[in-house]
């Protein structure tokens, strides 16, 4: 088992060393940051001597060993527009997006299991339909249009709540919602469906059989399998989020790394981009890897394999 | 539990009420990364300067016409047509107390002068080409020494660019403090200082900024306590939190949401016509593109009052030609370069032998309000006349591109002169010329004659003869000057004032009032 958890851990940081490799020399093959930095049309004098200032003259391996010598050295470089340590500007940045995915996080697992349980056992009945519904359309409306429909009845109309920005706890709340909607939706839908699955099992029956408690049959025995596939899920809808978090952070104006990273690929501002790119990686390498570790915890068939 | 939240939601609603009679918070659609009114002429930074920073010569700018008046300079003379002499305003303070010198001017300009950053050098060749020299003759007295006769020192000494900053101060920013290195333009950026009646307290790059009264400026009082600018990217949000009293004003309302705003009686909206120029320009050196003929008769087959009617519902403004009211004297009101004539256009494209291959229009999805509805239109349009062209989206800048066709673009006024906009753009070493545009070898000395000539009838008639080369030639079709509208609450009384170049956000004492 130890192996195991060892040797997904080894690919874990195998997988961050592709990627630092990779963010650089994809950052640089998709334009030219000298485009970006000054207005559009200026004369090609000034951009010139902006590309040597900037160091973007020099050859790319050369660039590339500077990027690796500051990368072991805590040093991420310094943004190409707001000339400061790219470090400064996440340490800005980062709370709020963490805050954000906590937020959603936390939101979607507390709503998402007891909603999938009660899903479930109330198969064929109003309330059952009523919560796979729900899930239905958590899952299938874009988190734009969310979004938007929020922004519009909460804060449009109803004045409830601050529209935009990152200044109090409240602000976070609509962001927070979208961010969570369609991993709500996923958890809700596989918790259902993984109960019901295991709710026709065997050794339910013999659970019963036996005497247990209703309670203990499902709080014990059944939930316990059911929530292999959700852990699943929820590692794969990390990965989601942080793609969603680029466009709720735009949406509700929030400052984080989301809004960060899609303003640095635009300007071609390699430093941020770079950070950002890694940021993100290790929080996606990172959860599937929590993911392994929670199988290893949940499923005694995995400890057994291992030993 | 309801209880709880309902408090919460009116603890809510009590903390993002922002109006206060000596604050305003202002949502806007963009914010720089750094702010040097030095090194900068986007229109991201113009928002920004004119608050906290002061030129030597400062304007009338409540009328679109030139009328100068002193600013940190209290008088000024020309001793030549080459040489002027400036008398600097004594007891001017800078907002972090320094007093100001005449070293402080001198240093202001050679930064750029000495093109000390690349920013620098871009804003030397664009604005100040013609000065050769600045030197302080007294603690009161500075002189500018020009290469050719320069008919625009007002003009181009009232310009943000030509704004006064601290030199001691940016020289104790980082390294040597009391030398001035490149780094410390770089930490200036982020904590910039000027002589204006705002000063920057906070500034959290592309993200928000926070302006407060500066109780030693030398002129009048700044009208309110604080300032605060948010960026607010998202449309819909940004018109939200304006409903939702989160801000005050809101800044790029596009001509669709102006019902929105207009049908909340709380609200109001107020705009302006700007001096900018949305243009689209073609690549003379493409081959496809290299006859004049078919330059000319793809611009007459643009009916720019359609497309003033369709997207901006007649408020923005077509112009006969590449000039500005804000030009006084020297705005062309006898030129018609730019004309809708669709028969015409079908005799010339038979003329320049057009074989109907498709014609490229690079565009941006949204740099330029209705930029990709006007792409559309002017596409439809041009199918009139039997000219195929197909829309490129994309954000990559296409303009000086080899298989560049034609691509959209602005050419925003600079400052009040036609070398200001069209010249930045258009003259012999205009960005404009030097992307896409070949001119003949007389250009050069007819823009000289216009540029540096000091008699006015000289260059009003010479502007006339560049006109009629323009229409000629035809490297690019002004389309209009767009309508700029601002959303904001009843209480407060602000426009954008005329004298401004484009997207400034004037906050000086008689420019606003909140109730």
């Amino acid at each position: 088992m130890l192996d195991q958890l060892a040797r997904r851990t080894l690919g874990a940081i195998a997988t961050l060393g592709v990627v630092i490799v990779a963010v650089f020399f994809a950052t640089r093959l998709s334009g030219n940051a000298a485009d970006y930095l000054l207005p559009p049309g200026i004369d090609a004098n000034t951009k010139a001597l902006m590309v040597t200032r900037m160091g973007l003259d020099q050859p790319l391996l050369l660039q590339f060993w500077h990027y690796l010598q500051g990368l072991f050295s805590g040093d991420m470089g310094t943004s190409l527009f707001e000339r400061r340590p790219v470090l400064d500007i996440y340490a800005e940045r980062l709370p709020n997006t963490l805050m954000l995915f906590a937020y959603a996080l936390g939101l979607a697992v507390v709503l998402g299991l007891p909603l999938g349980l009660a899903a479930a056992l109330n198969r064929g009945n109003a309330l059952g339909a009523a919560i796979s519904s729900i899930a239905f359309v958590g899952y299938a409306t874009p988190n734009f249009v969310l979004a938007i429909i929020i922004i519009l009845v909460f804060s449009f109309n109803l004045h409830w709540l601050p529209s935009s920005g990152s200044m109090s706890p409240i602000h976070f709340l609509m962001p927070s919602i979208v961010l969570a909607a369609p991993m709500l939706a996923e958890i809700i839908r596989f918790t259902r469906n993984a109960m019901l699955d295991v709710l026709g099992k065997d050794y339910l029956r013999t659970a019963r059989a036996k005497g247990l408690p209703e309670h203990l049959v499902v709080g014990k025995h059944a939930l316990r399998n059911a929530a292999i596939p959700v852990v699943t899920i929820i590692g794969l809808q990390v990965a989601g989020m942080v793609a969603r978090v680029v466009i709720v952070e735009s949406v509700f104006a929030t400052k984080g790394i989301g809004d960060l990273v899609v303003f640095a690929a635009i300007g071609r501002d390699y430093p941020v981009l770079q950070l950002g790119v890694i940021l993100i990686a290790l929080i996606v390498v990172s959860s599937s890897l929590i993911v392994d570790f929670a199988y290893a915890a949940l499923d005694p068939r995995v400890k057994v394999a291992a030993s | 539990m309801i209880k709880t939240l309902l408090s919460t939601l009116a603890l809510s609603t009590m903390l993002i009420s922002a109006a206060s009679a000596q604050s305003l918070t202002v949502g806007v659609q963009n914010l720089p990364p750094w702010l040097d009114p030095g090194k900068d002429f986007g229109n991201q930074g113009s928002q920004i300067y004119f608050n906290s920073f002061d030129p030597l010569i400062l304007k009338d700018y409540s009328q679109a016409g030139a009328s100068f008046k002193p600013g940190l300079a209290t008088a000024w003379e020309s001793l030549s047509p080459t040489e002027f002499q400036v008398t600097l305003r004594e007891g001017v303070k800078f907002q972090n107390g320094d007093a100001m010198t005449a070293d402080d001017v001198v240093f202001s300009f050679e930064r750029i002068l000495q093109d000390m950053t690349p920013e620098f050098a871009g804003i030397h060749r664009q604005f100040f080409d013609n000065f050769a020299k600045v030197e302080k003759l007294d603690e009161t007295t500075v002189k500018f020494t020009t290469t050719k006769p320069e008919p625009l020192f007002e003009i181009l000494l009232n310009t943000s660019e030509a704004s006064i900053v601290p030199k001691n101060y940016i020289a104790g920013l980082s390294g040597d403090t009391a030398a001035v290195e490149p780094s410390d333009f770089d930490a200036f950026m982020l904590k910039p200082v000027g002589t204006g009646p705002y000063a920057i307290s906070s500034f959290q790059p592309g993200e928000n900024l926070v302006w407060t009264r500066f109780d030693g400026y030398w002129g009048d009082q700044a009208p309110m306590e604080t300032v605060t600018l948010r960026r607010i990217p998202e449309l819909a949000t940004r018109v939200t939190a304006l409903a939702n009293g989160e801000v005050d004003l809101i800044t790029n309302v596009p001509p669709d949401q102006l019902a929105t705003i207009e049908g909340n009686s709380a609200l109001k909206v107020v705009g302006n016509v700007t001096p900018l120029f949305h243009i689209i320009f073609f690549n003379t050196r493409n081959p496809s593109m290299a006859n004049p003929k078919l330059r000319q008769a793809l611009s007459m087959g643009i009916d720019r009052n359609l497309l003033n009617e369709a997207l901006w519902g007649n408020d923005a403004l077509v112009p006969n030609t590449h000039s500005y009211a804000q030009y006084g004297a020297l705005n062309d009101t006898t030129s018609e370069t730019f004309e809708y004539n669709p028969e015409q256009a079908k005799a010339l494209l038979a003329e320049a032998g057009y074989d109907g291959s498709t014609i490229r229009f690079d565009t941006d999805p949204v740099y330029y309000t209705n930029g990709l509805l006007a792409a559309q239109a002017i596409q439809e349009m041009w199918a009139e006349i039997g000219v195929k062209a197909e829309i490129n989206v994309t954000t990559k800048w296409t303009g000086p591109d080899a298989d560049m066709q034609v691509r959209n673009w602005s050419n925003p006024m600079y400052f009040a002169d036609p070398a200001g906009s069209f010249g930045v753009m258009w003259s012999p070493k205009g960005s404009g010329t030097e992307m896409a545009w070949s001119p003949n070898e007389a250009y050069p000395a007819l823009w000289d004659k216009f540029r540096y000539s000091t008699d006015l009838a000289v260059r009003q008639e010479a502007y006339g003869e560049i006109m009629a080369y323009v229409k000629q030639e035809m490297p690019f079709v002004v389309l209009y000057q767009p309508y700029e509208s601002y959303g904001m609450r009843q209480g407060v009384n602000w426009a954008p004032l005329p004298g401004h170049i484009p997207y400034v956000l004037d906050f000086r004492a008689g420019s606003v009032t909140v109730e």
